[in-house]
């Protein structure tokens, strides 16, 4: 059976019960006669069964999120173990004095260095959307080649309010590249809580404020990443031990 | 950590909790799916949907803990993964129970959650966009109102939603462990 925007929202309708009384007794009608409708009602019903439970949803979500940490921890601690064996002794000694020049110094990276340390561009997502205008899709390839300027020319010649929440993240990043943290930070604080990019943009927001030297501001929306407990959340605590040892 | 402490920990979500049991429990796990036919994909989905499984029979109270908990665990993983690789038709193991595993998670109890795994498996794979979008299409929320959240168009929303289920669906579909679902099984549950 041809799967159709049209089915989907009329099979929605029906296991929603907002069909009209016509509306029902003619997909019924229809539903009686055709096997393959038949299975594909019975496959969306699934779906929404075993979606609707959301503490399972929400659950794998978070063990999913678990493995990845886990794996990407195995990895580190394995190309540590690695470069150690080459090295071991001129680290040791490197340590040794790191270790005395903190001890003793109370050395912190300045905000700066931290900011180079903890910042990479906002990946893109190449998905490809329909819907989504020509001149929407040339930024995100000018986006996407680097060319920062290019994003900022091509979208200040668009209205702001067909702006997804994507753009905006890549419309932040630009502005932030050029050292333009101003316009970054209203690209950002843009983007609602409900938003699949929130949390990028929180943290791109602690960044902007860490890069422009504003700590008070960094710590906040830092905090509210540990708070909010999702993908950022270990890479906020290290920042957030770092730029305390900063304010200290 | 106790047992009791573990359990508890997962029931009520606690992050610390259950990364400490995920990395204390998948080195074991891990060693007998390689051993026996598995890639890394697999020790990944048999783990994270064993834990699932233990959640749900939590959430239903639904767990007599009659051997200690890693015992019992590794039973739920092994079980899924005899049940994974028969599908798979690549080797078939006979479900002979070892000393101390678990006794009353049968092969037929995992087959009824086995959809459910599936299904959530590629729903977290989507983009977060199209998570968030469907999860308020299955609140029966109207188009409208999703736009409203989203601060999308309705036309775009729509759209959106229909290329994000396709895919969600077909990604479903084409996996070697997918089940067809029967008419029959949706008119019973309607009743």
């Amino acid at each position: 059976m041809k799967r159709t925007e049209e089915l989907f929202d009329t099979i929605e309708r029906f296991l929603s019960d907002t069909l009209s009384a016509s509306e029902r007794a003619d997909f019924e009608k229809e539903l009686d006669a055709n096997p393959k409708l038949q299975l594909e009602v019975a496959r969306h019903k699934t779906l929404k069964t075993v979606l609707q439970e959301k503490k399972l949803v929400s659950f794998k979500k978070e063990l999913t999120t678990i493995g990845k940490e886990i794996e990407e921890e195995n990895k580190k601690a394995k190309r540590h173990r690695y470069r150690y064996i080459g090295i071991a002794a001129a680290i040791a000694v490197i340590i040794g004095v790191g270790v005395l020049l903190y001890t003793n110094l109370n050395y912190s990276k300045p905000a700066d260095a931290l900011y180079s340390e903890y910042f990479s561009p906002f990946p893109v997502n190449n998905e490809v959307r329909s819907g989504v205008s020509k001149s929407l899709e040339n930024i995100k390839i000018a986006y996407s080649k680097k060319l920062y300027d290019q994003v900022i020319l091509q979208s200040s010649e668009i209205s702001d309010t067909v702006f997804t929440d994507e753009m905006k993240v890549y419309l932040g990043n630009s502005y932030l590249l050029v050292d333009q943290e101003e316009k970054a930070i209203a690209f950002f604080e843009e983007i609602p809580y409900k938003s699949g990019y929130y949390e990028d943009a929180q943290w791109y927001l602690s960044l902007t404020y860490l890069k422009i030297g504003d700590l008070q501001k960094a710590v906040f929306y830092v905090k509210n990443l540990i708070e909010y407990d999702g993908r950022f959340r270990k890479k906020a605590i290290q920042l957030l031990e770092e730029m305390l040892k900063l304010k200290n | 950590m106790s047992d009791e402490e573990i359990l508890n920990g997962i029931v009520e979500n606690d992050r610390v909790i259950i990364k400490a049991f995920y990395r204390d429990n998948l080195k074991y796990v891990r060693k007998y799916i390689i051993k026996n036919s598995g890639n890394k994909e697999d020790v990944e989905d048999v783990f994270q949907d064993a834990i699932v499984v233990l959640y749900e029979k939590l959430l239903s109270d639904n767990l007599e803990l009659t051997v200690r908990l890693k015992t019992y665990f590794f039973g739920i993983c092994k079980n899924l993964w005899k049940q994974r690789l028969a599908k798979k038709r690549k080797i078939f193991l006979t479900n002979t129970p070892q000393e101390g595993e678990m006794q009353d998670t049968t092969i037929e109890d995992l087959t009824n959650q086995e959809r459910g795994n599936l299904y959530r498996k590629y729903f977290v794979s989507l983009s977060l966009a199209c998570q968030q979008l469907l999860e308020l299409v299955f609140e029966d929320k109207s188009m409208r109102e999703i736009a409203e959240i989203t601060s999308y168009s309705e036309l775009y929303c729509r759209r959106k939603k229909y290329k994000c289920k396709k895919s969600l669906m077909e990604q479903i579909e084409n996996d070697p462990l997918y089940d067809e679902v029967k008419y029959e099984d949706f008119i019973k549950s309607s009743l």
